[in-house]
């Protein structure tokens, strides 16, 4: 019997002869068959395993069901310390991450800022005006003066950038302080650092702390310090706020 | 009788009680060798299933015994169907480390052999009997449960010639759909 061609008849008679529904005859006659014919016997054996094997069908399902309890009992993923889960861990490490920028970007600028409100004030007066060497600059030299007075330094800052490239030649070390001071409370510390380093003359201690401050500002951190360190070990005006800053400054 | 049959006896009533017991004394075990031979939690899990429904199925067999103690046959038949499962995924041989410290008797391992198959047959002939339509389904299912078929007939509002007719031609498709199976193929060769 061919085995993707069964036939028929030979399987309803299997079928019978294992419900023992055969008659005597007909079951003597297939026993011989399947003596004989390998086929038949291999079906005929099948057809028993598929009987046997849709019985099993509830006792697995029963079996299924009375595992389903143990199984999430003793089953269960083991997790990894709440501290390694994955996404716990990312969450975590972005955040570690986050402070640890944040600290550089952040909280050091803070330090400097708050230590800046408490310290730095810009001189009463620009000494260029005070002292009188710059006649040059009239009316634009009094607009100077009374933004500086008024806070306003960037545009303080560039009326005095004006009158530089106005008179070149005519810019002394007071200049050049005044210009570094504009520069330094305007924000442009490296500006600053440029212009203090003109200033060949006076100035000894002042100038020496509007220059650690611009270092500060520029993020000079160890420049600023030294600076500093200078001013606090030495008698000047700027002594006691020197060491007190030297204590805060990161 | 072997003394661990209390557990083959649990496994044949479904009994929690005795279940439990297997579980909580076995399962680590298992998952602990699962995964140091590359498996998971959830790998030892089908292990551990699918090895004490075969141990069942064998158990069902008129005359069928333990004889060696129960975890070591457990053992046996988890490691033997991990065996096989890496098989299939690598398609290559692969080299387990074996369970130490359990003796079991010469036929163990043959036993767990037979025991694997025949559940490896039982999940086949019940998915070709899955695709076989709803009411050749029924036929089957109702012919199989011992009640007369001329019963079965009047009950499904057939003639009793339709029904046997039927459910002949029920089961050649089943049959045609388990041998044109890779699997049984497989199951046959091996």
């Amino acid at each position: 019997m061919n085995q993707h061609n069964l036939d028929k008849n030979k399987l309803a008679k299997l079928e019978d002869y294992l419900a023992g529904d055969l008659p005597p005859a007909e079951e003597k006659q297939l026993r011989q068959e399947l003596a004989t014919d390998r086929d038949l016997a291999k079906t005929f054996e099948l057809l028993k395993k598929i009987k046997s094997q849709h019985r099993f069908q509830e006792t697995e399902s029963r079996l299924r069901k009375a595992m389903e309890r143990p199984t999430g009992k003793y089953f269960r993923e083991e997790k990894s310390p709440y501290i390694f889960r994955r996404g716990v861990f990312i969450a975590i490490a972005a955040m570690a991450l986050l402070l640890l920028v944040s600290k550089f970007i952040f909280q050091e600028s803070d330090v400097v800022s708050s230590l800046a409100a408490e310290y730095l004030s810009p001189p009463q007066s620009l000494s260029l005006f005070r002292s009188g060497e710059s006649q040059q600059g009239g009316q634009q030299e009094q607009q100077i003066i009374q933004l500086y007075e008024a806070g306003d330094y960037e545009n303080a800052l560039k009326l005095m950038k004006d009158l530089q490239s106005r008179f070149e030649a005519e810019h002394s070390s007071e200049f050049y302080f005044d210009l570094g001071i504009l520069q330094l409370f305007a924000n442009h510390p490296s500006e600053a650092l440029g212009s203090f380093q003109n200033v060949k003359t006076g100035h000894t201690f002042d100038l020496q702390w509007y220059r650690a401050w611009a270092l500060l500002f520029a993020k000079q951190n160890e420049e600023a310090k030294a600076a500093f360190d200078e001013l606090a070990t030495q008698p000047n005006p700027f002594q006691k706020e020197a060491q007190q800053l030297l204590e805060f400054l990161p | 009788m072997h003394p661990d049959h209390k557990y083959i006896a649990g496994l044949l009533d479904a009994d929690s009680d005795v279940i439990d017991e297997i579980y909580a004394l076995h399962a680590n075990k298992i998952i602990g060798w699962v995964r140091k031979n590359g498996g998971s939690v959830e790998d030892a899990k089908d292990v551990f299933q699918d090895a004490l429904i075969s141990i069942v199925q064998q158990a069902q067999k008129p005359g069928w015994e333990l004889t060696c103690p129960f975890s070591a046959f457990l053992f046996l038949v988890c490691q033997r169907r991990w065996y096989n499962e890496l098989q299939r995924r690598k398609r290559e041989k692969v080299t387990l480390e074996r369970f130490s410290g359990f003796e079991v008797v010469d036929d163990a391992e043959q036993q767990a052999e037979y025991a694997l198959r025949d559940y490896q047959e039982f999940l086949l002939f019940q998915k070709a009997f899955n695709e076989l339509k709803d009411d050749c389904k029924k036929v089957l299912s109702l012919s199989w449960s011992g009640i007369p078929q001329k019963e079965l007939a009047e009950q499904l509002g057939y003639t009793y010639g339709y029904f046997r007719k039927k459910k002949t031609l029920c089961l050649a498709a089943l049959i045609s759909l388990i041998k044109s199976s890779e699997d049984f193929r497989k199951i046959n060769e091996e």
